[in-house]
């Protein structure tokens, strides 16, 4: 009998494991810009032959593509925890640099995030910040794991 | 015999690890390259902001005194809960980039930052590398504020020296 609980135990244990990396699996590929994914442990330090510059962070480190409009977050552990893009010819959810935040905002909700204070959103396992300018264009997308 | 030849390695190998241990240089833990980089930066961006700085120690003398001002973490408000604030600070959190610098962030900063533009403002971040208390510093001084300090060890350079952090 033991045996028995000692056994389901372990399957709930890997089960919830599973589905941890099911969310994971499920919103990475819609967060990706030029080809780099949240929660990826690839290690960028070129992009297109674009070199990175890279500065300190508390959570980790930043690498930089300034001709590319992309800022890439590394937690300690080496995963990409937060990506920024301020380039038009990217999109997360739909939502691209230049787009009038309205646009935006809606197209955050219909992806499933909701609305935390302005301009920010949080849904699944993502933060998501619309940077606004004075004129009410958003100018860069910020997207950040939540762990 | 044994023990004087275990007693001399000991010794030896204590010499050693002690000559490794410590350099000479800006900190006793070497790295002086990232240091100059952060320091050639922050000259630059003190002469670019217009802004006075405060040390640690004097810092926390002011608090000691009771000094009236105000003190603005521009670390986003998630790291403050995380890591902590330094007495009475309030969040006005600046990007790492004025590239990233949206209005809502701006007008937060200066929301926070009051209506009296001669109370000293200490704006901080994490460390001295770190650009985000430049950029808050700099939009204050920019829109009048009269004392407005940047204190750059941040919240490392106040936890290393022993001080508290609240959450």
């Amino acid at each position: 009998m033991p045996l028995f609980r000692y056994s389901l135990l372990i399957l709930a244990i890997c089960t919830a494991g599973c589905m941890a990396n099911q969310i994971r699996t499920d919103v990475s590929p819609r967060v990706q810009i030029f080809g780099v994914a949240l929660h990826s442990d690839v290690d960028y330090r070129e992009i297109g032959g674009v070199q990175a510059s890279e500065e300190p962070c508390l959570k980790g480190y930043e690498r930089s593509f300034d001709k590319l409009d992309i800022t890439i977050g590394y937690g300690f552990n080496r995963k990409i925890r937060k990506i920024t893009t301020r380039n038009p010819g990217t999109s997360v959810f739909g939502i691209s640099p230049g787009m009038p935040a309205e646009d935006g905002e809606r197209l955050a909700r219909q992806a499933g995030l909701q609305g935390v204070a302005a301009s920010r959103y949080q849904g699944m396992d993502i933060n998501l910040i619309l940077l606004v300018d004075g004129t009410g264009k958003i100018f860069g997308i910020t997207v950040e794991s939540r762990d | 015999m044994k023990t004087m030849n275990y007693l001399a390695l000991l010794a030896v190998m204590t010499l050693t690890l002690t000559g490794c241990a410590s350099t000479h240089g800006t900190s006793p833990k070497g790295l002086e390259v990232p240091i100059e980089k952060a320091a050639v930066k922050f000259s630059a961006d003190i002469q670019d902001g217009g802004y006075k700085v405060v040390a640690t120690d004097e810092l926390k003398k002011w608090l000691d005194e009771g000094k009236k001002l105000t003190i603005i973490s521009s670390l986003p408000a998630a790291e403050d809960k995380e890591f902590g604030i330094l007495p009475s600070a309030v969040n006005g959190a600046m990007p790492k980039s004025e590239k990233d610098l949206a209005q809502a962030d701006k007008d937060n900063l200066l929301k926070v930052a009051g209506a009296d533009k001669e109370k000293p403002v200490v704006v901080y971040c994490g460390f001295v590398a770190c650009r985000r208390s430049h950029i808050g510093a700099k939009i204050l001084v920019e829109n009048g504020f009269k004392n407005v300090y940047r204190y750059p060890a941040g919240i490392t350079g106040w936890s290393e020296s022993g001080y508290p952090l609240s959450k």
